[in-house]
C-alpha cells in the first residue's frame, strides 16, 4: 500500500531535484543550441559555483571572506566573466573549427576545473555560511514538506526556462542566437556577429549552471565533489527533452529527478514495491535514457536535423 | 627531494613523469593537469615550501637516497654481508594526494611520509629508511605502474599502500612477491590465507560495524538498527557480518539502504530509515555522502543516530558544520588527533614533532586529523615490522622476513596511538577493540570501548 504523504513527499523531493538539475542541464542545452557544442564540463563548472561561496564566504581561503549574500552575488557575477573570458580565450579560437575539437577543450576545462578546486581546497566538503543555509522546510499539502533550497530551485528553473524561451522567440539578439544556431556561416554572411553571439550564450549558460550549482550545495549545507557528478545525469535529462530544446531540457530534469527518487524509495529495498536491487535508483534515470535513444533519438522537442548525402 | 606534494622521490620517477605527459592523448591530458593541479596542493606545497631548509633532516633520507637505495641494496646483498647488515632498507609508498579519496588520502600519506622522515632523523631503526613514493591518484593503472617501478631492481621489504582500488588490485602480486602491503584498506576479506602480505592498522570494517552494534546492544537492547551504504564492494563489505552479529545481539533489523558515492541528496534514503523506525543507522561510505545524509536527517528524521565507520568521520568534517554533525557517532581502533596531542607518549612525541618540522598547522584540520594519525600508524607498523626482523636475526630487506617480523609484533600500542595491535600467523587481524567517539558540542568526543571477542569464525566474514 502506497501511502499518500509518503508519495508526496517523495515526488517533491524528486521535484525539487530536478530542478536543480533543470538549471544545469538548461545551461547545457542553451549551449548545444547556439553552438553545437556538447559541453562536457558542465558538472565542473556547476562545481565552480559552489566552490566559489566557499572561495569567497568563508575563511577557507581570503582571510577576510566576504558576508554570505554579497558572496552569493559575487559568485555568480563572477560566473559570468568567467563565460565572457572562457569564450573570449578559449572558444573563439574554434569558431569554424570542428565540433569535437570543442568538446575536446570542453573535457579539458573539465578536468582543469576540477583540479584546481582541488587545489585550492583539497577534494574536502565545505560547508557554507550559515546565512545560506536552511534548517527549517516549508510545509505543502497533505502534511508534504518540501526543502527550502529544493523550492528555490523550482521557482528559478520555472523562471529561467520561461525567461529564456521569450528571450529566444521574442527578442532580436534571441532571434540572431536562433540564427547562428541553425546555420553558422550563412548567420555570418548576413552580418551577424558569431563571437558576440557565442560569448552570450556562454555568458547566460554559465550563470544558469554555477546557479544551479550554488543550489546543489545549499541542499546539502555546503559543497562537495559529488556535485561533478550532475554532468552525467543532466546528460540523460537533455536527451529525454531534445539536446537543443531548454524546454525539453527542464522538462527531462525534472524527470530524471523523479525517477531517481522513485527508483530509490519504491524499487530498492524495503520500502520497495518490486525489489529490482540496491542502487536501482542511480541506473532508473540512465536506463530510461537507453530507452529514449532507441525510441526517440531527437528526444521529446528536440530538432530532427536530415542531412543530405 | 621528498616535498610536501607527494611529488617522485628520484629524478627518474620525474623523467618518467613528463614523458608520459607529453605522450598522453587528450582526455588523459585533462586528467594529468587535474592531478597536477591537484598533486601541486600549491597551498600547503607553497606554506611548506617555506620551511624547505627544515625538510631536510627528515625528508632527505627518503629523498636522494631513494634513487640509490637499490643499488646499495644490490650491491650489499651481492658482496659484503656487513653492509647489508647496515644499509638502508626501503619502505615504498603508493599514496592518494590527489584523486577521488585524496581529502582522506592527503593527511594519511603525510603522517606516514612525516613519520619515517622523523625515524631517520632520530636513528629510530638504526639503519635509513629509503622512502621512494608516488602520488597514485586513486587511478589503479598508476598503483601498478609504480609498483612495478618499485620492484623493478630489487623488490622492497615493504609498501605502504593506501585504499581499496591498489590494495585489491595488488594483493596477489604482493603476495608472489612476498612483500608486506600495509594500507587503509580494511576489507575483512584481506584477513584470509589468500592475501598473506596484507596488514592494517584498524579494525576490519565488519568489526567497526560491530562494535557500534555492541555499544547499541549495551545501551540500547530494544533499538532498531539499519545498515546504509554504497552499492560497492567496499560499501557492502561489512553488511553481511554485522546484520549477522546484530541477529546474535538481538537487535532489530531495517532492511539495506543504498546511498551512492555520488549522492547529491539523501532525502529518499532518510524517509525509508524513518519509515523503517531506524534508530541506530550504520554508515559505511565516505565523508562527502555522510554530509549529505547528516544534512537531510536533520531535516527529516532527527531523532535518529548515524553510526559511522571510518572513512565518513573525522575533524574536519565536524568543524566544518557541527550543528548537524551532533551526536553522530565514529569508530576506530586507534585515536584521533586531539587526544593524541593531550598525551604524553612517544606517537604524541613525533607526531607532534613531525607538525612542528614541517612547519604544519596543529589549527589546520585539513591536516592535523585522525587521517594523520592513521599514516603515522602505518609508518610505526613498517618500523616494529623492521625492528622484529632485525632482532630475530634476519634481513629487513627480504619482504618474507619482514612479514615474519610482522607477526612477531604482540600487543603493541604502536607507541600509544592506538589500541594494542597482535598479528599471528593464524590470525592479522590487529585488534577487536573499537574506540568508540561521540561528536559532542561540535567536537569528537570519546565515548567508551567495545571489546569484542576474537572469533576464528569472523576472519574473513
Amino acid at each position: 500500500m502506497v501511502d499518500v504523504t509518503t508519495f508526496l513527499d517523495i515526488t517533491v523531493s524528486g521535484i525539487g531535484l530536478g530542478a536543480l538539475y533543470a538549471l544545469i542541464a538548461m545551461g547545457f542545452a542553451l549551449i548545444y543550441k547556439v553552438t553545437g557544442v556538447l559541453n562536457f564540463a558542465q558538472g565542473q563548472i556547476a562545481m565552480i559555483g559552489a566552490y566559489g561561496v566557499v572561495f569567497l564566504g568563508t575563511g577557507a581561503v581570503l582571510s577576510s571572506p566576504l558576508p554570505a549574500f554579497a558572496a552569493l552575488a559575487a559568485t555568480i557575477a563572477l560566473g559570468i566573466v568567467l563565460g565572457i573570458a572562457l569564450e573570449r580565450i578559449v572558444f573563439r579560437q574554434f569558431i569554424g573549427e570542428p565540433v569535437l575539437s570543442v568538446i575536446i577543450v570542453t573535457l579539458a576545462l573539465g578536468g582543469i576545473f576540477s583540479g584546481f578546486i582541488a587545489f585550492l581546497f583539497g577534494r574536502n566538503f565545505r560547508a557554507y555560511p550559515p546565512e545560506l543555509t536552511f534548517g527549517s522546510r516549508i510545509d505543502l499539502v497533505a502534511g508534504a514538506t518540501i526543502q527550502t533550497a529544493f523550492a528555490i530551485a523550482v521557482l528559478l528553473a520555472l523562471v529561467v526556462v520561461a525567461a529564456l524561451m521569450l528571450f529566444f522567440r521574442y527578442t532580436v539578439t534571441g532571434s540572431i542566437l536562433r540564427a547562428a544556431a541553425t546555420d553558422e556561416q550563412a548567420a555570418m554572411v548576413l552580418g551577424v556577429s558569431i563571437e558576440r553571439t557565442i560569448a552570450l550564450a556562454w555568458t547566460i549558460s554559465i550563470a544558469i549552471t554555477a546557479i544551479g550549482g550554488i543550489l546543489l550545495a545549499m541542499s546539502s549545507d555546503g559543497a562537495g565533489f559529488s556535485i561533478e557528478a550532475t554532468g552525467i545525469i543532466i546528460f540523460a535529462a537533455v536527451v529525454f527533452g531534445g539536446l537543443d530544446s531548454i524546454p525539453g531540457a527542464f522538462i527531462g530534469a525534472i524527470v530524471v529527478g523523479l525517477l531517481q527518487e522513485y527508483g530509490s524509495f519504491y524499487f530498492e529495498g524495503g520500502t520497495a514495491i518490486v525489489d529490482v536491487g540496491p542502487g536501482f535508483g542511480e541506473i532508473l534515470p540512465l536506463l530510461f535514457l537507453l530507452v529514449v535513444i532507441v525510441v526517440k533519438p531527437y528526444g521529446l522537442f528536440g530538432t530532427e536535423r536530415i542531412e543530405r548525402l | 627531494m621528498v616535498d610536501d606534494n607527494g611529488a617522485h622521490s628520484s629524478d627518474s620517477y620525474r623523467r618518467r613523469s613528463v614523458l608520459k605527459t607529453l605522450g598522453t592523448a587528450s582526455g588523459a591530458v585533462t586528467l594529468s593537469l587535474a592531478g597536477c593541479l591537484g598533486a601541486e596542493d600549491g597551498g600547503d606545497g607553497g606554506e611548506d615550501g617555506g620551511d624547505g631548509g627544515d625538510g631536510d633532516g627528515g625528508s632527505d633520507g627518503g629523498d636522494s637516497d631513494s634513487g640509490d637505495g637499490g643499488d646499495d641494496m644490490d650491491d650489499d646483498g651481492g658482496s659484503d654481508g656487513d653492509d647489508m647488515d647496515s644499509g638502508p632498507v626501503t619502505v615504498a609508498g603508493i599514496y592518494d594526494l590527489s584523486g577521488a579519496t585524496s581529502d582522506v588520502g592527503r593527511p594519511t600519506a603525510l603522517g606516514s611520509r612525516d613519520a619515517i622522515a622523523y625515524f631517520n632523523e632520530n636513528d629510530t631503526l638504526g639503519r635509513q629508511i629509503d622512502h621512494p613514493n608516488n602520488d597514485y591518484a586513486y587511478e589503479v593503472p598508476q598503483a601498478q605502474q609504480y609498483y612495478e617501478e618499485y620492484t623493478s631492481d630489487s623488490d622492497p621489504p615493504i609498501i605502504i599502500g593506501w585504499g581499496t582500488a591498489d590494495t585489491e588490485a595488488l594483493s596477489s602480486t604482493v603476495a608472489e612477491d612476498e612483500i608486506v602491503y600495509i594500507s587503509a584498506s580494511y576489507s575483512a576479506k584481506l584477513m584470509e590465507e589468500a592475501t598473506p602480505y596484507n596488514f592494517f592498522g584498524n579494525l576490519d570494517y565488519t568489526s567497526q560495524a560491530r562494535a557500534h552494534l555492541k555499544w547499541i546492544a549495551d545501551n540500547d537492547a530494544e533499538a532498531t538498527v539499519g545498515f546504509i551504504f554504497s552499492n560497492t564492494a567496499f560499501g557492502k563489505s561489512p553488511v553481511e557480518g554485522g546484520k549477522q552479529y546484530a541477529e546474535e545481539l538481538g537487535l532489530d533489523l531495517a532492511p539495506d539502504i543504498n546511498l551512492p558515492l555520488t549522492a547529491n541528496s539523501a532525502e529518499t534514503q532518510v524517509r525509508k530509515a524513518r519509515d523503517a523506525g531506524v534508530d541506530y543507522l550504520i554508515h559505511q561510505n565516505t565523508a562527502a555522502p555522510m554530509q549529505v545524509l547528516l544534512s537531510a536527517k536533520q531535516d527529516i528524521y532527527p531523532e535518529m543516530t548515524v553510526c559511522g565507520l571510518t572513512w565518513t568521520v573525522d575533524e574536519l568534517r565536524v568543524q566544518q558544520n557541527p550543528d548537524i554533525w551532533e551526536g553522530t557517532r565514529a569508530v576506530n581502533a586507534f585515536k584521533i588527533f586531539g587526544e593524541v596531542m593531550n598525551e604524553d607518549t612517544r606517537g604524541s612525541e613525533m607526531i607532534q614533532a613531525n607538525i612542528e618540522r614541517e612547519g604544519r598547522s596543529m589549527d589546520d584540520p585539513a591536516v592535523a586529523n585522525l587521517n594523520y594519525v592513521r599514516g603515522g600508524i602505518h609508518a610505526v607498523l613498517a618500523l616494529k615490522g623492521l625492528q622484529n626482523t632485525m632482532d630475530m636475526g634476519m634481513d629487513p630487506t627480504d619482504g618474507a622476513n619482514v612479514r615474519e617480523g610482522m607477526l612477531a609484533i604482540e600487543d603493541d600500542d604502536m607507541w600509544g596511538l592506538s589500541e594494542p595491535f597482535t598479528f599471528t600467523e593464524g590470525d592479522r587481524r590487529p585488534t577487536m577493540t573499537g574506540r568508540l567517539y561521540e561528536v559532542t558540542d561540535g567536537q569528537m568526543q570519546f565515548d567508551a570501548k567495545a571489546e569484542l571477542p576474537r572469533r576464528d569464525d569472523w576472519i574473513g566474514l
